[in-house]
């Protein structure tokens, strides 16, 4: 009796501590975004050398989540049909997939990536199979560039 | 009145156990450390395995949603950037969803897609090219999604420590496992073979892949 009181009041004692953290209505990753200024993501997309590796904060509408690591989210542009890639290497941040429809705020920094030939035509060629079109490699031309936002604070409004 | 007086003479079986529990060898206190530890961490154990063999496949299948999907083709809407009521009704019609169509968002990824958030699990993907449409709902895996959620240390904070602790743990346990080897060899005999015979499978993986 006196062991199983000891082994239960150790197991609540560790959860208790685990359970601690109250519910917040946002959910932050990171460091909670503290600029001022937001950057409209059309001007970001727009002008991207001019905001490289600056830190600055964005505002948007959460339209993707991955599903598999949460390592990456996509925000709607204030313009139609554009988008901003979230991407944060795997574990730093996991978005849920709650995040979808939801206002996001993020800090961070533009960073611009330069995707291979072969990668691009990979990319290129599953695109097709999905859309159930042919593809012809010698289509793509050479490595392409992407930017994508690199976040150090998130919040995702409830 | 002098204590020996009162006190009762002790016997000698109780001489006897008192000075054998102060003889204790420290192999006593190590296997009662192992035992005690695998009682504590066998849940955290047994959750940490579990997520471990599924995010270890994580390029075959979603370890932490199940995604089911299904396909219509669509006749073209007349303006795909404005759908109409019964556009909307007609298209939750054809998944079979059961609601009035009135949904959370409406997104157009590029020039050829239109995303229709129905709730932040539930989506209907069209694509203006071809009119295939995806109607698309993701399932928190009961289970794995919170093994998963614990195993990598998505929740932080406090976990981390509970983690630290865990890690710290398994140590104590591995070696004290090693040291559990009574005899006259002790961990130089058979432990130590055995020790030794569970480092080559990994030593040589490091050695194929480690660049």
């Amino acid at each position: 009796m006196k062991n199983w009181m000891i082994a239960s009041a150790l197991g609540l004692a560790l959860s208790g501590s685990m359970l601690g953290g109250s519910a917040l209505a946002d959910t932050v990753f990171g460091k909670r975004p503290a600029l001022k200024d937001v950057v409209k993501i059309s001007a970001l997309l727009d002008q991207p050398e001019q905001y490289l590796n600056k830190e600055i904060k964005v505002e948007g509408i959460a339209t993707d989540v991955c599903s598999m690591r949460g390592c990456w989210m996509k925000i709607q542009s204030d313009r139609k049909k554009e988008s901003l890639l979230i991407k944060v290497n795997d574990g730093e941040m996991v978005f849920p997939m709650s995040a979808r429809g939801k206002n996001t705020v993020i800090q961070g920094k533009l960073v611009k990536r330069t995707i291979p030939v072969n990668e691009v035509i990979e990319l290129e060629k599953a695109r097709a199979e999905k859309a159930g079109k042919k593809f012809d490699p010698a289509s793509v031309k050479g490595p392409r560039t992407v930017y994508m936002f690199k976040p150090s604070g998130v919040v995702i409004a409830d | 009145m002098s204590s020996s007086a009162t006190s009762p003479p002790e016997s000698s079986e109780s001489v006897t156990r008192k000075s054998s529990k102060k003889k204790r060898p420290w192999r006593y206190y190590n296997i009662l450390l192992h035992r005690y530890q695998g009682y504590l961490f066998l849940g955290t154990t047994v959750v940490y395995a579990i997520s471990g063999l599924a995010v270890n496949h994580m390029e075959d299948w979603n370890p932490n949603y199940s995604q089911q999907r299904q396909t219509q083709t669509l006749a073209p809407l007349a303006d795909p950037e404005n759908l109409t009521p019964a556009e909307g009704a007609a298209l939750y019609s054809a998944f079979g969803i059961g609601q009035s169509f009135n949904p959370e968002n409406v997104f157009y990824p590029d020039e050829h897609l239109i995303d229709i958030l129905i709730a932040s699990d539930e989506k209907i993907r069209i694509n203006t090219q071809t009119w295939q449409a995806e109607h698309e709902r993701t399932v928190r895996r009961p289970v794995l999604h919170l093994f998963n959620f614990l195993h990598l240390n998505n929740a932080k904070k406090a976990w981390t420590l509970y983690a630290d602790i865990y890690a710290i743990a398994l140590l104590l346990m591995a070696l004290s496992g090693l040291l559990m080897k009574s005899g006259r060899k002790g961990v130089w005999g058979e432990a130590g073979l055995w020790t030794l015979a569970g480092m080559v499978v990994p030593l040589g993986l490091i050695l194929l892949y480690y660049r």
